[in-house]
């Protein structure tokens, strides 16, 4: 089932996972933004990426990683826009926004945009969490420069019909359905993830889904649509990283033809999230007529994930809940057999982010079980720690995964956005490995005391249906 | 109580003024840069070995990265199932890297994991296949664990019963999963059981699977002759060959041969499966037959043919079902071709309003590729699609290696891979055309429609396309009754109701956010329930008149909401027939006038709670519902469920309630209904949304 909070909507491939979770976590040594000029190459070593970053006069920046070995080249455009920014009344409006990027602008018919980049021979999607939105393509490296010219159209001059964006509202409500009202579970990560941790008066960014609610979605007028654009989607709003078989020349050139002229924004409005869970503990069920099994998440309340303590939470993922070899696999699954599945992973965020652990039952177990059996693996860790042989594990499987995922061309340009994004600097993308490497056993014995308490916690409980026999 | 969700729409929203941007030159008229220099891309170089024993194995050496990725597969997946044993090859899967004579499951997770590695077993349709990925520094330890998984596993009678376990719950939850469940039954109706891919695993199948089968199974087909070791990655030829030899080169054997299974039959009709799944909210809809085997030689025409119906974002299902109208997050179609006959068909999910709609269209569009040639720009588009992006799927190894591996184990010929982008290319229209006639069916499909079969019925069987078989999710049959109006609407004794005021507090997200006030009165030959509902959104007052005696409706007045977004109802009825209009705003269809039959037994909004006030509650029992939903214009029919009695405290106090599930809205809702006559509403919770309505309050009337 999916497990991260990230949909990615606009092209629901058949085969591709729904939601794939970054682990990630770090902290950034000092990096500051180059200027017109770029930075040293560094020397390859395994993971590393070579890149270069640059800014335009509009504020737009730009990350260049050429690799001229690859058969591909990736064209990915992270704006700094998510759900985060949605107030009240208008929950799922980033994303809503997400599929009109893709209904035409001044040079690009309504649902050209696909069709140029697929009749080149490319791939494309976007995808949309709370904390930014991002748009993506992987084309044969000689058609980078349609990416990059299409990407500009958008960014300057999108226009929006009130039929398209009625359409659309009716496509996401579609998408929602599949995702969450129609789907297993759908309900109860709605509530693991959002509303129950998070504290709606304080936090709002945070306390509601990325995917809105209908009400919201109806309510959608052509207005407010173009307002957003105007406010979001802005040169200095938005990050440019090419990845793959290119001439960085070449690309320099390209970018500054097209995307030099766009005019710089306002600057969007700081969100608020403070002292997000001060409400919690809270504990709930939820009926869930699609679901076979009954099932437990627990989220607590964490931190920013380039806060100090990121690091150590992410191994603390590891060690508890990830792999066959973790504590909640081991206990839950292989020696009790009270679940069918366990997992446990941080999602940080750029504001405060959580720590979830989650359950699936196995058939004849309640979820009374499952959280009595939950909470001795967790008190077990605040009291006893973890080992040094668990602790080289997690430093592994995080080196290992990172590696395996800068193979591709979109994989290393989703990693120097991400290491912008959330550390300020596409340096970061050196520092993050490194900081996990630096996490102790100490390290681990105190977040997971300061963090995994009874008072820090949503628990949510599902209520399977009651299945077929009933209809009968 | 569904009247509820629309208070919640939006009060105006004031936001931050956009920044006025700068004056600009509008940009001169552009069209897209045409290409810059290409470069040829060659299909990866990869060498060949066979091993003494028959073991065949591929060096790639390929990639950005020092991965080390083995794959090694034989012949016989889940089509190599024992009959009456549907499960075995992937429950061997399961067992078989967990414990060795070397190492118990714990320690083989503890060390693979340790380095960041993964180890793995899986049966697909027809390979079985063992995986061992690591970074080249451990790819030692990865060719241990391989060749130990292969030629040592001792299946522990523990694991065994382990792998049971979480075969049976995960079964369990598939159930829950319309995809799957439209995927299993889809196979079912078109193979027919007696073939290897009709038939799935099920909870009878699993629970009698013995630990020799599992062994047995292994014995069978584990053996190096035929086999095919995929060694991918930044190893080096030298190293990696000398490390397959010393782990799999004691490795013998010859597979027992497989008995090929009799081909399938052919559909000689239509067939129409409705999946019944109580309160389904999106319709899965899966049409398709038979289709081709690996080695057709009309394969890239069919490549290029599915791509155009329904091979991605620019293809015409997707266009049509998703950009014009709005139906569908998706809509695709897959031309399978595996080791015996695949199949071919077209999917979607679409809201249960439009199923039947999605049916017709589906099979429109398998027509039109038959009746009219493919105009140029579509072709170009699929082929440049299909021949462009060719090199996007070579990126790393393990990419490659599959491509590599799957030609080979089907007995293709090489240049089918190498040369692929050519061979797209030379595809014409006219050859489209002709694999659309000669390989689609239309007129004797299968039909698969997982949804809600209470409001999918009618609508497919006045489709005329052939006859409708109802079954439950677990494939047994249902009588049409179950969902066809077969209960008698029921009469509701509204003398049982009593007058007074019942106030609740609403809570979003745990925090108090309005309140409601809940009236009923007596006047004359009629009940009177005055609704004042008034929250940070807005209010909504509505009256609503009914019999006293007879429960008919007779008027309903609501107001609710401001400005851009206030609805106002004013129905009447006035013998047997619905007069009025309603007020909406222009997001939710606008206007609306009535004048029309109000069929017997249909309830007013708001009518509904009053309904199950004196229903005859007892766990189990359920009330279908009929009543006009003023938003869409039509009569609709809620299902309320009584699952059981639970005691609950609100601020009014603690009560024993019943609690009743109601699906066939928007989302469910969760009522808690006070246990004794008449059942006054307690809680409300509203699905997937973090809303409650609780009671606080009751009086006699004022």
């Amino acid at each position: 089932m999916p497990r991260s909070t990230r949909s990615t909507c606009v092209s629901p491939l058949p085969g591709l996972p729904r939601g794939v979770a970054l682990v990630l976590s770090g902290v950034l040594g000092a990096g500051a933004l180059g200027g017109l000029a770029p930075v040293d190459v560094h020397g390859q070593a395994p993971g590393d990426i070579p890149f270069e970053s640059l800014e335009l006069e509009n504020g737009l920046k730009v990350i260049l990683a050429p690799d001229p070995g690859a058969t591909a080249v990736a064209v990915n455009l992270w704006y700094n826009v998510g759900s985060r920014h949605e107030p009240p009344g208008r929950s799922g409006f980033a994303h809503l926004f997400e599929h009109l990027m893709f209904q035409g602008s001044e040079q690009v018919g309504e649902g050209e945009h696909f069709q140029y980049v697929e009749r080149a021979g490319g791939n494309l999607n976007a995808s949309i969490t709370e904390d930014r939105t991002n748009y993506f393509q992987t084309l044969p490296p000689e058609r980078m420069n349609l990416a990059l010219w299409l990407e500009a159209d958008r960014m300057r001059s999108l226009q929006i019909t009130e039929e398209a964006m009625k359409r659309e509202v009716e496509v996401v409500k579609e998408e929602r359905r599949l995702t969450f009202d129609n789907a297993p579970y759908g309900g109860t990560q709605l509530q693991a993830y959002y509303y129950a941790p998070y504290d709606s008066a304080s936090c709002f960014a945070y306390a509601h889904s990325v995917i809105g609610s209908m009400e919201d979605l109806d309510a959608a007028e052509l207005p407010d649509v173009q307002a957003f654009f105007d406010l979001y989607y802005s040169p200095n709003n938005a990050t440019l990283t090419v990845s793959g078989a290119f001439d960085p020349q070449v690309a320099r050139e390209l970018v500054q033809d097209y995307f030099g002229d766009i005019p710089r924004g306002a600057d969007p409005p700081e969100v608020r999230c403070e002292d997000p869970f001060s409400h919690l503990p809270v504990e709930m069920e939820v009926p869930d007529p699609n679901a076979q099994l009954p099932a437990v998440w627990i989220s607590y309340g964490a931190v920013p994930r380039a806060h100090p303590d990121g690091p150590a939470l992410s191994v603390l993922g590891q060690i508890l809940g990830s792999g066959q070899s973790s504590r909640l696999n081991q206990r839950l699954v292989r020696e009790d057999q009270v679940a069918l599945q366990a997992g446990a992973f941080a999602t940080l965020r750029l504001g405060p982010g959580l720590f979830t652990l989650l359950a699936v039952a196995n058939q004849g177990v309640e979820t009374d079980a499952l959280l009595a059996t939950i909470d001795e693996e967790v008190e077990r860790i605040r009291s006893e720690g973890v080992t040094e042989a668990e602790l080289e594990r997690a430093r592994n499987q995080v080196r290992a995964s990172t590696i395996l995922s800068r193979q591709t061309v979109m994989g290393r340009a989703e990693a120097l956005q991400s290491a912008n994004h959330f550390y300020g600097s596409p340096e970061a993308i050196r520092t993050q490995v490194e900081a996990v490497e630096r996490v102790t056993l100490d390290d681990v014995l105190r977040v997971a005391n300061e963090y995994l308490t009874p008072g820090n916690r949503a628990v949510v409980r599902t209520r399977p249906g009651t299945g077929q026999e009933d209809h009968r | 109580m569904k009247n509820l969700r629309a208070i919640l729409s939006p009060a105006l929203l004031i936001l931050l003024g956009a920044a006025g941007a700068a004056a600009q030159e509008p940009r001169p008229s552009e069209s897209p840069p045409p290409p810059l220099p290409a470069q040829t891309i060659e299909f990866p170089a990869f060498e060949s070995l066979t091993l003494d024993n028959g073991l065949r194995v591929i060096f790639l050496d390929h990639g950005t990265q020092p991965v080390s990725s083995l794959r090694l597969y034989v012949p016989g997946g889940t089509a190599a199932d024992p009959p009456d044993r549907a499960g075995v090859a992937s429950m061997t899967a399961t067992v078989l890297t967990r414990g060795t004579e070397r190492r118990s499951a714990e320690e083989i997770s503890a060390t693979i994991e340790g380095v960041g590695g993964s180890l793995s077993a899986s049966a697909s349709r027809d390979f079985f296949s063992v995986s061992a990925v690591t970074l080249v520094d451990h790819a030692e330890l990865g060719f241990q664990l391989l060749g130990e998984t292969v030629l040592q596993a001792t299946f522990p009678q523990s694991e065994v019963e382990l792998a049971r376990r979480q075969t049976l719950s995960s079964l369990q939850a598939q159930r829950g999963q319309p995809q799957a469940v439209a995927s299993r039954h889809f196979a079912r109706a078109v193979y027919g059981t007696d073939h290897p891919y009709g038939v799935r695993p099920t909870p009878g199948t699993v629970q009698e699977i013995q630990r020799e089968e599992l062994m047995a199974y292994r014995d069978a087909i584990l053996r190096p002759e035929g086999a095919l070791l995929v060694v991918a990655g930044r190893l080096g030829r030298e190293r990696a060959e000398a490390l397959v030899r010393e782990h799999l080169g004691g490795w013998q054997g010859r597979p027992e041969a497989a008995t090929e299974p009799p081909p399938p039959g052919e559909a000689e009709e239509t067939r129409v499966h409705l999946v019944h799944r109580p309160g389904a909210t999106q319709s899965v809809v899966l049409v398709g037959h038979l289709g081709i085997q690996a080695g057709n030689p009309d394969a890239f025409p069919l490549l290029v043919m599915n791509r155009i119906l329904g091979g991605g974002a620019d293809s015409r299902l997707f266009r049509i079902l998703r950009e014009e109208r709005g139906w569908t997050y998706g809509s695709f179609s897959e031309l399978n071709r595996p080791a015996q006959r695949g199949t071919f068909a077209a999917v979607a999910e679409v809201r249960t309003e439009v199923t039947d709609s999605t049916v017709v269209e589906l099979l429109t569009q398998m027509r039109r590729l038959q009746e009219e040639p493919v105009p140029q720009e579509e072709l170009d588009a699929a082929r440049n699609y299909l021949a462009g992006s060719f090199p996007l799927g070579l990126e790393t190894a393990d990419q490659v290696g599959g491509q590599v591996a799957s030609t080979l184990l089907l007995e293709l010929p090489l240049e089918d891979l190498t040369g692929y982008p050519d061979q797209i290319r030379s595809v014409t229209s006219e050859e489209v055309q002709r694999v659309a006639r000669e390989y689609l069916h239309p007129d004797r499909t299968t039909v698969v429609v997982v949804g809600d079969g209470t409001q999918l019925l009618a609508p497919l069987e006045a489709l005329g396309l052939g006859s409708v078989e109802i079954m439950d999710v677990d494939g047994e049959l249902l009588p049409r009754e179950e969902l066809v109006g077969e209960r008698e609407p029921a009469s509701w004794d509204a003398t049982l109701l009593e007058e007074g005021v019942r106030r609740y507090e609403l809570f979003i997200q745990g925090n108090p956010m309005g309140n409601a006030e809940y009236r009923l009165e007596r006047q004359g030959d009629a009940w009177v329930a005055t609704t004042t509902i008034t929250s940070m959104a807005g209010s909504q007052e509505t009256v609503l008149r009914f019999g006293a005696e007879d429960f008919i409706p007779h008027s309903i007045r609501q107001d609710q909401g401001q400005g851009p977004v206030r609805i106002s109802v004013a129905l009447d009825v006035v013998d047997g027939r619905l007069m009025g209009d309603v007020e909406l705003p222009p997001q939710m269809g606008g206007d609306r006038e009535y004048d029309q039959v109000m069929p017997p037994g249909t309830l007013l909004p708001g009518m509904d709670e009053f309904a199950l006030a004196v229903a005859p509650l007892e766990a189990g029992a359920r009330f279908t519902i009929p009543y006009l939903d003023v938003v869409q214009g039509s009569t609709t029919t809620l299902e309320a469920r009584v699952e059981g009695e639970e005691e609950i405290t609100v601020s009014a106090g603690t009560y024993q309630t019943w609690r009743v599930q109601v699906t066939g809205g928007e989302a469910g809702l969760t009522l808690f209904l006070r246990r004794d006559a008449p059942h006054i509403l307690i809680r409300q919770e509203f699905g997937g949304q973090p809303l409650r309505l609780d009671l606080s309050g009751l009086a006699p009337l004022p």
